[in-house]
Protein backbone atom coordinates (compact mmCIF):
# COMPACT_ATOMS: atom_id res chain seq x y z
CA UNK A 1 0.00 0.00 0.00
CA UNK A 2 1.14 3.78 -0.94
CA UNK A 3 1.40 6.73 0.76
CA UNK A 4 -1.35 8.13 -1.06
CA UNK A 5 -4.03 5.17 -0.25
CA UNK A 6 -2.71 4.66 3.60
CA UNK A 7 -4.13 8.54 3.18
CA UNK A 8 -7.24 7.35 1.79
CA UNK A 9 -7.60 4.89 4.68
CA UNK A 10 -7.48 6.98 6.99
CA UNK A 11 -9.93 8.99 5.80
CA UNK A 12 -12.52 7.05 5.41
CA UNK A 13 -12.10 5.23 8.64
CA UNK A 14 -12.42 8.33 10.44
CA UNK A 15 -15.39 9.43 8.25
CA UNK A 16 -16.68 6.09 9.50
CA UNK A 17 -15.59 6.51 13.01
CA UNK A 18 -17.57 10.15 13.56
CA UNK A 19 -19.96 8.39 12.19
CA UNK A 20 -20.25 5.38 14.22
CA UNK A 21 -19.99 7.03 17.56
CA UNK A 22 -23.60 8.33 17.15
CA UNK A 23 -24.83 4.95 16.57
CA UNK A 24 -23.00 3.17 19.64
CA UNK A 25 -24.10 5.81 22.01
CA UNK A 26 -27.56 5.73 21.16
CA UNK A 27 -27.47 2.09 21.31
CA UNK A 28 -25.34 1.83 24.04
CA UNK A 29 -28.27 4.40 26.37
CA UNK A 30 -31.36 2.99 24.49
CA UNK A 31 -30.94 0.09 22.86
CA UNK A 32 -31.82 1.83 19.63
CA UNK A 33 -30.53 1.58 16.34
CA UNK A 34 -31.04 4.90 15.15
CA UNK A 35 -32.01 4.72 11.63
CA UNK A 36 -32.34 8.66 11.35
CA UNK A 37 -28.40 9.07 12.33
CA UNK A 38 -27.20 8.46 8.51
CA UNK A 39 -29.42 11.47 7.42
CA UNK A 40 -28.61 13.82 10.16
CA UNK A 41 -25.46 13.14 8.45
CA UNK A 42 -26.68 13.88 4.99
CA UNK A 43 -28.52 16.93 6.16
CA UNK A 44 -24.97 18.51 8.06
CA UNK A 45 -24.00 18.76 4.06
CA UNK A 46 -27.13 20.52 3.21
CA UNK A 47 -26.46 22.82 5.99
CA UNK A 48 -23.40 24.12 4.67
CA UNK A 49 -24.85 24.43 1.46
CA UNK A 50 -27.59 26.39 2.26
CA UNK A 51 -25.59 28.87 4.68
CA UNK A 52 -22.77 28.91 1.97
CA UNK A 53 -24.71 29.39 -1.48
CA UNK A 54 -28.27 30.73 -0.22
CA UNK A 55 -26.94 32.82 2.72
CA UNK A 56 -23.41 33.66 1.10
CA UNK A 57 -21.60 33.11 4.53
CA UNK A 58 -18.13 32.12 4.61
CA UNK A 59 -17.72 28.52 4.21
CA UNK A 60 -16.08 28.23 7.61
CA UNK A 61 -19.19 29.91 8.82
CA UNK A 62 -21.72 27.74 6.97
CA UNK A 63 -19.76 24.91 8.60
CA UNK A 64 -20.09 25.81 11.87
CA UNK A 65 -23.32 27.06 11.99
CA UNK A 66 -24.03 23.10 10.39
CA UNK A 67 -22.68 21.58 13.34
CA UNK A 68 -25.34 23.84 15.33
CA UNK A 69 -28.03 23.16 13.36
CA UNK A 70 -27.08 19.16 13.09
CA UNK A 71 -26.85 19.17 16.78
CA UNK A 72 -29.90 20.64 17.68
CA UNK A 73 -32.09 17.95 14.97
CA UNK A 74 -30.77 15.39 16.87
CA UNK A 75 -31.84 16.75 20.10
CA UNK A 76 -35.20 17.49 18.39
CA UNK A 77 -35.64 14.06 17.03
CA UNK A 78 -35.20 12.16 20.09
CA UNK A 79 -37.38 15.25 21.91
CA UNK A 80 -40.43 14.79 19.52
CA UNK A 81 -40.30 11.29 18.23
CA UNK A 82 -38.47 8.80 20.97
CA UNK A 83 -38.66 10.00 24.22
CA UNK A 84 -42.80 9.82 24.37
CA UNK A 85 -41.86 5.86 23.73
CA UNK A 86 -39.40 5.42 26.40
CA UNK A 87 -41.44 2.66 27.52
CA UNK A 88 -42.90 1.70 24.48
CA UNK A 89 -42.12 -1.86 23.31
CA UNK A 90 -38.14 -1.44 21.52
CA UNK A 91 -40.35 -2.38 18.05
CA UNK A 92 -42.41 0.98 18.37
CA UNK A 93 -39.14 2.79 18.85
CA UNK A 94 -37.41 1.20 15.73
CA UNK A 95 -40.47 2.14 13.32
CA UNK A 96 -40.12 5.57 14.80
CA UNK A 97 -36.60 5.60 13.49
CA UNK A 98 -37.15 4.37 10.05
CA UNK A 99 -39.67 6.70 9.97
CA UNK A 100 -37.52 9.85 10.93
CA UNK A 101 -35.11 8.41 8.69
CA UNK A 102 -37.54 8.45 6.05
CA UNK A 103 -39.16 12.27 6.88
CA UNK A 104 -35.90 13.88 6.32
CA UNK A 105 -34.61 12.46 2.81
CA UNK A 106 -37.88 13.25 2.15
CA UNK A 107 -37.74 16.93 3.45
CA UNK A 108 -34.90 17.55 1.30
CA UNK A 109 -36.47 15.32 -1.81
CA UNK A 110 -39.40 18.80 -1.53
CA UNK A 111 -37.19 21.39 -0.70
CA UNK A 112 -37.37 24.28 -3.77
CA UNK A 113 -33.73 24.82 -3.66
CA UNK A 114 -32.53 21.29 -3.50
CA UNK A 115 -34.77 19.22 -4.29
CA UNK A 116 -34.14 15.72 -5.44
CA UNK A 117 -31.45 16.50 -7.83
CA UNK A 118 -28.28 16.29 -7.35
CA UNK A 119 -25.83 19.10 -5.96
CA UNK A 120 -22.54 20.01 -5.68
CA UNK A 121 -21.02 20.73 -1.80
CA UNK A 122 -18.97 23.75 -1.78
CA UNK A 123 -15.16 22.71 -1.17
CA UNK A 124 -13.20 25.32 0.20
CA UNK A 125 -9.73 25.67 -1.31
CA UNK A 126 -7.67 24.63 1.30
CA UNK A 127 -9.42 21.42 1.45
CA UNK A 128 -9.03 20.34 -2.40
CA UNK A 129 -4.85 21.51 -2.80
CA UNK A 130 -2.92 18.66 -3.75
CA UNK A 131 0.49 18.55 -2.64
CA UNK A 132 3.49 15.94 -2.73
CA UNK A 133 4.43 13.93 -0.20
CA UNK A 134 7.35 11.21 -0.74
CA UNK A 135 6.31 11.36 -4.21
CA UNK A 136 2.76 10.63 -3.89
CA UNK A 137 0.56 13.24 -4.88
CA UNK A 138 -2.29 13.89 -1.83
CA UNK A 139 -5.05 15.74 -1.19
CA UNK A 140 -5.20 18.11 1.16
CA UNK A 141 -8.26 16.80 2.56
CA UNK A 142 -6.93 13.39 3.32
CA UNK A 143 -4.75 14.81 5.82
CA UNK A 144 -7.66 17.32 7.16
CA UNK A 145 -10.15 14.75 7.97
CA UNK A 146 -7.62 12.57 10.00
CA UNK A 147 -6.62 15.23 11.58
CA UNK A 148 -10.00 17.28 12.05
CA UNK A 149 -11.33 13.88 13.44
CA UNK A 150 -8.94 13.23 16.05
CA UNK A 151 -8.97 16.21 17.54
CA UNK A 152 -13.16 15.52 18.12
CA UNK A 153 -12.45 12.13 19.57
CA UNK A 154 -10.23 13.29 21.92
CA UNK A 155 -12.74 16.03 22.52
CA UNK A 156 -14.95 13.27 22.87
CA UNK A 157 -12.82 11.12 25.48
CA UNK A 158 -12.16 14.24 27.14
CA UNK A 159 -16.13 14.67 28.07
CA UNK A 160 -16.68 11.17 28.37
CA UNK A 161 -14.23 10.96 30.98
CA UNK A 162 -13.59 13.94 33.09
CA UNK A 163 -16.67 15.84 32.81
CA UNK A 164 -19.83 15.15 35.11
CA UNK A 165 -21.79 14.90 32.19
CA UNK A 166 -20.11 12.16 30.56
CA UNK A 167 -19.03 10.14 33.53
CA UNK A 168 -23.43 10.37 33.36
CA UNK A 169 -23.42 9.26 30.24
CA UNK A 170 -21.01 6.07 30.94
CA UNK A 171 -23.26 5.47 33.81
CA UNK A 172 -26.73 5.52 32.36
CA UNK A 173 -25.09 3.13 29.25
CA UNK A 174 -24.77 0.26 32.05
CA UNK A 175 -27.67 1.20 34.61
CA UNK A 176 -30.35 3.81 33.57
CA UNK A 177 -32.62 3.46 36.52
CA UNK A 178 -29.32 3.73 39.57
CA UNK A 179 -28.19 6.79 37.55
CA UNK A 180 -31.52 8.17 37.88
CA UNK A 181 -31.33 7.18 41.81
CA UNK A 182 -28.43 9.39 42.04
CA UNK A 183 -30.79 12.28 41.47
CA UNK A 184 -29.47 12.87 37.54
CA UNK A 185 -31.80 14.24 35.20
CA UNK A 186 -31.55 11.28 32.71
CA UNK A 187 -33.74 12.97 30.09
CA UNK A 188 -31.01 15.96 30.03
CA UNK A 189 -28.29 13.21 29.57
CA UNK A 190 -30.15 11.59 27.03
CA UNK A 191 -30.27 15.00 25.52
CA UNK A 192 -26.74 15.60 25.62
CA UNK A 193 -26.10 12.36 24.07
CA UNK A 194 -27.97 12.78 20.90
CA UNK A 195 -26.50 16.42 20.83
CA UNK A 196 -22.82 15.14 20.59
CA UNK A 197 -23.55 11.77 18.53
CA UNK A 198 -25.12 14.54 15.81
CA UNK A 199 -22.47 17.37 16.46
CA UNK A 200 -20.20 14.45 15.82
CA UNK A 201 -21.95 12.85 12.99
CA UNK A 202 -21.98 16.70 11.14
CA UNK A 203 -18.48 17.25 11.52
CA UNK A 204 -18.11 13.93 9.54
CA UNK A 205 -20.76 15.02 7.23
CA UNK A 206 -19.07 18.08 6.06
CA UNK A 207 -15.70 16.61 5.98
CA UNK A 208 -17.27 14.11 3.72
CA UNK A 209 -19.02 16.71 1.44
CA UNK A 210 -15.02 17.84 1.21
CA UNK A 211 -13.97 14.49 -0.16
CA UNK A 212 -16.82 13.23 -1.95
CA UNK A 213 -18.75 16.14 -3.10
CA UNK A 214 -21.86 14.96 -4.80
CA UNK A 215 -24.99 16.15 -2.79
CA UNK A 216 -28.39 14.16 -2.55
CA UNK A 217 -30.72 13.31 -0.23
CA UNK A 218 -29.89 9.44 -0.18
CA UNK A 219 -26.29 10.36 0.66
CA UNK A 220 -26.30 9.20 4.44
CA UNK A 221 -27.67 6.00 3.79
CA UNK A 222 -24.63 3.96 2.50
CA UNK A 223 -22.18 5.68 4.68
CA UNK A 224 -24.78 4.79 7.63
CA UNK A 225 -24.87 1.50 7.59
CA UNK A 226 -21.46 1.28 6.62
CA UNK A 227 -20.48 3.49 9.95
CA UNK A 228 -23.20 0.83 11.82
CA UNK A 229 -20.87 -2.13 10.92
CA UNK A 230 -18.29 -0.63 12.46
CA UNK A 231 -19.83 0.14 15.44
CA UNK A 232 -20.83 -3.69 15.90
CA UNK A 233 -17.61 -4.73 15.04
CA UNK A 234 -15.96 -2.77 17.00
CA UNK A 235 -18.51 -3.19 19.99
CA UNK A 236 -21.71 -2.16 19.79
CA UNK A 237 -22.36 0.63 22.94
CA UNK A 238 -18.65 0.88 23.40
CA UNK A 239 -16.96 4.13 22.18
CA UNK A 240 -13.72 3.28 21.46
CA UNK A 241 -14.39 0.62 19.81
CA UNK A 242 -16.66 2.36 17.80
CA UNK A 243 -13.59 4.18 16.57
CA UNK A 244 -10.78 1.28 15.99
CA UNK A 245 -14.38 -0.60 13.97
CA UNK A 246 -14.25 3.28 11.82
CA UNK A 247 -10.72 2.63 10.72
CA UNK A 248 -10.61 -0.97 10.75
CA UNK A 249 -13.61 -0.74 7.79
CA UNK A 250 -11.98 2.28 6.24
CA UNK A 251 -8.77 0.53 5.83
CA UNK A 252 -10.22 -2.87 4.60
CA UNK A 253 -12.17 -0.85 2.25
CA UNK A 254 -9.67 1.04 0.32
CA UNK A 255 -6.69 -1.79 0.98
CA UNK A 256 -9.23 -3.90 -1.28
CA UNK A 257 -10.54 -1.58 -4.16
CA UNK A 258 -6.65 -0.79 -4.19
CA UNK A 259 -5.49 -4.45 -4.60
CA UNK A 260 -8.97 -5.00 -6.82
CA UNK A 261 -9.81 -2.31 -8.41
CA UNK A 262 -11.88 -4.29 -10.97
CA UNK A 263 -13.53 -5.25 -8.39
CA UNK A 264 -14.69 -2.04 -6.22
CA UNK A 265 -18.19 -2.51 -6.99
CA UNK A 266 -18.05 -5.48 -4.55
CA UNK A 267 -16.76 -3.39 -1.30
CA UNK A 268 -20.34 -3.38 0.20
CA UNK A 269 -19.54 -7.34 0.43
CA UNK A 270 -16.08 -6.65 1.75
CA UNK A 271 -17.75 -4.94 4.49
CA UNK A 272 -20.44 -7.12 5.09
CA UNK A 273 -17.96 -10.35 5.18
CA UNK A 274 -16.04 -8.62 7.91
CA UNK A 275 -19.11 -7.99 9.97
CA UNK A 276 -20.31 -11.47 9.32
CA UNK A 277 -16.92 -12.96 10.06
CA UNK A 278 -16.82 -10.39 13.36
CA UNK A 279 -20.37 -11.99 14.48
CA UNK A 280 -18.78 -15.32 14.29
CA UNK A 281 -15.77 -15.36 15.82
CA UNK A 282 -16.58 -12.91 18.29
CA UNK A 283 -19.98 -11.50 18.46
CA UNK A 284 -19.46 -9.01 20.68
CA UNK A 285 -17.12 -6.79 18.89
CA UNK A 286 -13.39 -5.78 19.16
CA UNK A 287 -13.85 -3.70 22.54
CA UNK A 288 -17.70 -5.82 23.54
CA UNK A 289 -18.38 -7.29 26.65
CA UNK A 290 -20.69 -10.06 26.75
CA UNK A 291 -24.58 -8.72 26.19
CA UNK A 292 -26.91 -8.48 28.54
CA UNK A 293 -30.25 -7.93 27.94
CA UNK A 294 -31.94 -4.82 29.71
CA UNK A 295 -34.83 -5.17 30.95
CA UNK B 1 -40.47 12.76 58.48
CA UNK B 2 -41.96 10.13 55.93
CA UNK B 3 -45.61 9.15 56.13
CA UNK B 4 -47.04 6.32 53.69
CA UNK B 5 -51.28 6.17 53.99
CA UNK B 6 -52.48 3.38 52.39
CA UNK B 7 -50.59 2.50 49.23
CA UNK B 8 -51.61 0.75 46.22
CA UNK B 9 -49.69 -0.53 43.54
CA UNK B 10 -50.16 -2.74 40.53
CA UNK B 11 -47.92 -4.40 37.95
CA UNK B 12 -50.35 -4.72 35.30
CA UNK B 13 -53.30 -7.25 36.92
CA UNK B 14 -50.94 -7.95 39.84
CA UNK B 15 -52.32 -5.84 42.97
CA UNK B 16 -48.37 -5.90 44.36
CA UNK B 17 -49.19 -3.61 47.73
CA UNK B 18 -52.41 -3.88 49.01
CA UNK B 19 -52.99 -0.52 50.96
CA UNK B 20 -49.15 0.10 53.26
CA UNK B 21 -49.09 2.55 55.88
CA UNK B 22 -45.88 3.23 57.05
CA UNK B 23 -44.69 6.13 59.12
CA UNK B 24 -40.63 7.01 59.73
CA UNK B 25 -40.12 9.66 62.28
CA UNK B 26 -37.41 12.10 62.39
CA UNK B 27 -33.86 10.58 63.54
CA UNK B 28 -35.13 7.06 63.77
CA UNK B 29 -34.28 3.81 61.85
CA UNK B 30 -37.59 1.72 60.94
CA UNK B 31 -37.17 -1.96 59.32
CA UNK B 32 -39.27 -3.20 57.09
CA UNK B 33 -39.50 -7.34 56.94
CA UNK B 34 -40.73 -9.56 54.77
CA UNK B 35 -40.04 -12.94 53.06
CA UNK B 36 -39.45 -12.82 49.21
CA UNK B 37 -42.26 -11.35 47.00
CA UNK B 38 -43.70 -9.00 50.02
CA UNK B 39 -43.27 -6.30 48.12
CA UNK B 40 -40.93 -4.55 50.51
CA UNK B 41 -38.86 -3.45 47.05
CA UNK B 42 -41.90 -2.46 45.66
CA UNK B 43 -42.53 -0.06 48.75
CA UNK B 44 -39.32 1.40 48.19
CA UNK B 45 -39.34 2.39 44.40
CA UNK B 46 -42.65 3.64 44.99
CA UNK B 47 -41.40 6.30 47.67
CA UNK B 48 -38.77 7.36 44.71
CA UNK B 49 -40.79 7.47 42.37
CA UNK B 50 -40.05 4.83 40.42
CA UNK B 51 -43.31 3.30 40.65
CA UNK B 52 -46.50 5.28 40.41
CA UNK B 53 -49.15 3.94 43.33
CA UNK B 54 -52.99 3.68 42.04
CA UNK B 55 -53.99 5.30 45.35
CA UNK B 56 -51.95 6.45 48.54
CA UNK B 57 -50.36 9.65 49.58
CA UNK B 58 -46.61 9.81 50.46
CA UNK B 59 -45.60 12.91 52.32
CA UNK B 60 -42.31 14.04 53.28
CA UNK B 61 -41.58 16.63 55.82
CA UNK B 62 -45.45 17.32 55.16
CA UNK B 63 -45.09 17.76 51.23
CA UNK B 64 -47.02 15.52 49.02
CA UNK B 65 -44.45 13.63 46.53
CA UNK B 66 -46.34 11.33 45.10
CA UNK B 67 -45.53 12.30 41.21
CA UNK B 68 -42.41 14.01 41.44
CA UNK B 69 -39.58 13.05 39.36
CA UNK B 70 -36.94 10.73 41.45
CA UNK B 71 -34.28 13.21 40.37
CA UNK B 72 -36.72 15.91 42.51
CA UNK B 73 -36.75 13.47 45.19
CA UNK B 74 -33.33 12.69 45.82
CA UNK B 75 -33.04 16.38 45.73
CA UNK B 76 -35.11 16.70 49.01
CA UNK B 77 -33.25 14.69 50.53
CA UNK B 78 -34.64 10.92 50.18
CA UNK B 79 -32.08 8.39 48.81
CA UNK B 80 -32.25 4.93 48.09
CA UNK B 81 -29.18 2.08 48.08
CA UNK B 82 -31.13 -0.44 45.76
CA UNK B 83 -31.68 -3.82 46.07
CA UNK B 84 -28.88 -6.17 43.91
CA UNK B 85 -26.04 -3.17 44.79
CA UNK B 86 -26.28 -1.66 41.44
CA UNK B 87 -23.15 -0.30 41.51
CA UNK B 88 -21.69 1.57 37.83
CA UNK B 89 -19.66 -1.38 36.68
CA UNK B 90 -17.33 -0.28 34.16
CA UNK B 91 -16.78 3.43 36.47
CA UNK B 92 -14.06 3.11 38.88
CA UNK B 93 -14.87 3.25 42.58
CA UNK B 94 -14.39 7.30 42.70
CA UNK B 95 -16.40 7.88 39.84
CA UNK B 96 -19.08 5.41 41.39
CA UNK B 97 -18.76 7.81 44.44
CA UNK B 98 -19.04 11.23 42.55
CA UNK B 99 -22.23 9.69 40.69
CA UNK B 100 -23.90 9.87 44.13
CA UNK B 101 -23.46 13.54 44.35
CA UNK B 102 -24.42 13.87 40.89
CA UNK B 103 -27.19 16.29 41.83
CA UNK B 104 -25.08 18.08 44.05
CA UNK B 105 -23.58 21.69 44.29
CA UNK B 106 -22.57 22.79 47.39
CA UNK B 107 -18.81 22.77 48.35
CA UNK B 108 -18.76 20.02 51.14
CA UNK B 109 -18.16 17.08 48.69
CA UNK B 110 -14.63 16.56 49.39
CA UNK B 111 -15.34 16.77 53.29
CA UNK B 112 -18.47 13.86 52.78
CA UNK B 113 -15.70 11.70 50.37
CA UNK B 114 -13.52 11.90 53.35
CA UNK B 115 -16.08 10.51 55.49
CA UNK B 116 -17.07 7.72 53.27
CA UNK B 117 -13.70 6.74 53.55
CA UNK B 118 -13.37 6.81 57.24
CA UNK B 119 -16.46 4.66 57.41
CA UNK B 120 -15.08 2.20 54.11
CA UNK B 121 -11.35 2.62 54.23
CA UNK B 122 -11.35 -0.02 51.86
CA UNK B 123 -12.93 1.65 49.32
CA UNK B 124 -9.85 4.24 49.59
CA UNK B 125 -7.44 1.37 48.53
CA UNK B 126 -9.72 0.63 45.81
CA UNK B 127 -10.81 3.95 44.71
CA UNK B 128 -9.04 3.39 41.28
CA UNK B 129 -10.43 -0.13 40.51
CA UNK B 130 -13.19 -0.28 38.22
CA UNK B 131 -16.77 -1.03 40.65
CA UNK B 132 -17.28 -4.42 38.55
CA UNK B 133 -13.79 -5.60 39.73
CA UNK B 134 -14.92 -5.20 43.69
CA UNK B 135 -15.94 -8.33 45.33
CA UNK B 136 -20.16 -8.52 46.39
CA UNK B 137 -19.17 -7.20 50.20
CA UNK B 138 -17.11 -4.19 48.73
CA UNK B 139 -19.63 -3.56 46.16
CA UNK B 140 -22.15 -3.25 48.55
CA UNK B 141 -20.19 -0.72 50.96
CA UNK B 142 -19.39 0.85 47.45
CA UNK B 143 -23.46 1.40 46.77
CA UNK B 144 -24.18 2.31 50.57
CA UNK B 145 -20.87 5.30 50.09
CA UNK B 146 -22.79 6.13 46.54
CA UNK B 147 -25.91 6.45 48.23
CA UNK B 148 -24.59 8.73 51.29
CA UNK B 149 -22.59 10.81 48.78
CA UNK B 150 -25.99 12.12 47.71
CA UNK B 151 -26.42 13.29 51.34
CA UNK B 152 -29.63 11.93 52.03
CA UNK B 153 -31.53 12.91 55.02
CA UNK B 154 -33.72 9.78 54.28
CA UNK B 155 -31.78 6.88 53.76
CA UNK B 156 -33.38 3.70 51.76
CA UNK B 157 -31.66 0.54 52.00
CA UNK B 158 -32.66 -2.25 50.29
CA UNK B 159 -31.60 -5.60 51.56
CA UNK B 160 -27.85 -4.64 52.39
CA UNK B 161 -26.78 -7.62 54.05
CA UNK B 162 -27.74 -10.21 50.90
CA UNK B 163 -25.28 -12.64 50.46
CA UNK B 164 -22.82 -11.31 52.67
CA UNK B 165 -20.49 -13.22 55.27
CA UNK B 166 -21.59 -12.58 58.67
CA UNK B 167 -18.44 -10.80 59.69
CA UNK B 168 -19.06 -8.23 56.83
CA UNK B 169 -22.88 -7.86 57.59
CA UNK B 170 -21.60 -6.97 61.16
CA UNK B 171 -19.03 -4.22 59.59
CA UNK B 172 -21.98 -3.01 57.74
CA UNK B 173 -24.25 -2.75 59.91
CA UNK B 174 -21.61 -0.86 62.31
CA UNK B 175 -20.91 1.21 59.35
CA UNK B 176 -25.11 2.58 59.58
CA UNK B 177 -25.03 2.73 62.81
CA UNK B 178 -22.69 5.66 62.26
CA UNK B 179 -24.78 7.29 59.70
CA UNK B 180 -27.53 6.87 62.14
CA UNK B 181 -25.71 9.12 64.75
CA UNK B 182 -24.62 11.47 62.38
CA UNK B 183 -28.04 12.12 62.13
CA UNK B 184 -29.26 10.38 58.99
CA UNK B 185 -32.74 8.87 59.30
CA UNK B 186 -33.07 5.00 57.71
CA UNK B 187 -35.49 3.11 56.67
CA UNK B 188 -34.52 -0.74 56.21
CA UNK B 189 -35.66 -3.06 54.11
CA UNK B 190 -34.40 -6.73 54.90
CA UNK B 191 -35.10 -10.39 55.40
CA UNK B 192 -32.16 -10.55 57.81
CA UNK B 193 -34.88 -9.75 60.86
CA UNK B 194 -32.21 -10.73 63.62
CA UNK B 195 -29.57 -7.97 61.90
CA UNK B 196 -32.36 -5.46 61.55
CA UNK B 197 -33.56 -5.31 64.85
CA UNK B 198 -30.26 -5.03 66.01
CA UNK B 199 -30.27 -1.43 65.19
CA UNK B 200 -33.99 -0.67 64.60
CA UNK B 201 -36.55 0.76 66.52
CA UNK B 202 -39.74 0.21 65.13
CA UNK B 203 -40.77 -2.56 62.73
CA UNK B 204 -42.82 -3.06 59.83
CA UNK B 205 -43.61 -6.94 58.64
CA UNK B 206 -44.42 -7.17 55.35
CA UNK B 207 -46.33 -10.36 53.39
CA UNK B 208 -48.07 -10.35 50.48
CA UNK B 209 -48.15 -6.26 49.66
CA UNK B 210 -50.01 -6.08 53.80
CA UNK B 211 -48.68 -5.63 56.86
CA UNK B 212 -49.32 -8.09 59.28
CA UNK B 213 -47.72 -6.62 61.97
CA UNK B 214 -46.03 -3.29 63.97
CA UNK B 215 -44.59 -2.15 66.78
CA UNK B 216 -41.32 -1.28 68.74
CA UNK B 217 -38.60 -3.50 68.23
CA UNK B 218 -38.93 -5.62 71.61
CA UNK B 219 -42.55 -6.13 70.84
CA UNK B 220 -41.56 -7.98 67.52
CA UNK B 221 -38.63 -9.64 68.78
CA UNK B 222 -40.99 -11.13 71.21
CA UNK B 223 -43.93 -11.56 68.95
CA UNK B 224 -44.71 -15.41 68.17
CA UNK B 225 -44.94 -14.02 64.25
CA UNK B 226 -41.96 -12.63 64.23
CA UNK B 227 -39.82 -15.57 66.27
CA UNK B 228 -41.14 -18.12 64.35
CA UNK B 229 -40.97 -16.84 60.26
CA UNK B 230 -38.36 -14.51 60.56
CA UNK B 231 -35.48 -15.23 64.05
CA UNK B 232 -36.19 -18.70 63.51
CA UNK B 233 -37.03 -19.66 66.71
CA UNK B 234 -39.29 -21.75 68.46
N1 LIG C 1 -41.80 -5.07 37.36
C1 LIG C 1 -42.70 -5.97 37.85
N2 LIG C 1 -43.67 -6.46 37.05
C2 LIG C 1 -44.58 -7.35 37.53
N3 LIG C 1 -44.59 -7.81 38.77
C3 LIG C 1 -43.65 -7.36 39.63
C4 LIG C 1 -42.65 -6.42 39.20
N4 LIG C 1 -41.85 -6.15 40.25
C5 LIG C 1 -42.34 -6.89 41.28
N5 LIG C 1 -43.41 -7.61 40.92
C6 LIG C 1 -44.20 -8.49 41.78
O1 LIG C 1 -44.63 -7.75 42.90
C7 LIG C 1 -44.50 -8.51 44.09
C8 LIG C 1 -43.64 -7.79 45.10
O2 LIG C 1 -42.32 -7.72 44.60
P1 LIG C 1 -41.14 -7.00 45.38
O3 LIG C 1 -39.97 -7.00 44.48
O4 LIG C 1 -41.61 -5.70 45.88
O5 LIG C 1 -40.89 -7.99 46.59
P2 LIG C 1 -39.75 -7.97 47.70
O6 LIG C 1 -40.45 -7.99 49.00
O7 LIG C 1 -38.81 -6.89 47.48
O8 LIG C 1 -39.06 -9.38 47.48
P3 LIG C 1 -37.51 -9.81 47.60
O9 LIG C 1 -37.25 -10.07 49.03
O10 LIG C 1 -37.42 -11.05 46.79
O11 LIG C 1 -36.70 -8.70 47.05
C9 LIG C 1 -43.95 -9.86 43.67
O12 LIG C 1 -45.04 -10.78 43.58
C10 LIG C 1 -43.36 -9.63 42.31
O13 LIG C 1 -43.47 -10.77 41.50
MG1 LIG D 1 -36.85 -6.81 47.04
Amino acid sequence: MDIQQFFNGLTLGSLYALIAIGYTMVYGILRLINFAHGDIFMFAGYWVFFGYFLFKLPWWAAAVLSVIFTAAMGWAIERVAYRPLRNAPRISLLITAIGMSLLLEHIIIVLPWAGGIQKQFPRPDFMIRIFELGGARIQAVTIWVPVIAAVCLLGLLYLLYRTKVGRGMRAIATDMEATELMGADINRIISYTFIVGSALAAVGGILWGCRYPALRFDIGIIPGWRAFTAAVVGGIGNVIGAMIGGFVLGMAEIIFVATLPAYSGYRDAVIFAILILFLLVKPTGIMGKPLKEKV
Amino acid sequence: MLEVKDLHVYYGGIHALQGISISVPEGSVVTLLGANGAGKTTTLRTIMGLVRPRVGEITYRGKPIVGLRTSRIVRMGIVMCPEGRRIFPDLTVWENLLMGCYARTDPEIERDLEWVFSLFPRLKERRRQAGGTLSGGEQQMLAVARALMAKPTLLLLDEPSLGLAPVLITELYNAFRQIHQEGRTILLVEQNARAALSIAEYGYVLETGRIVAEGPKDELVSSDLVRKAYLGIG
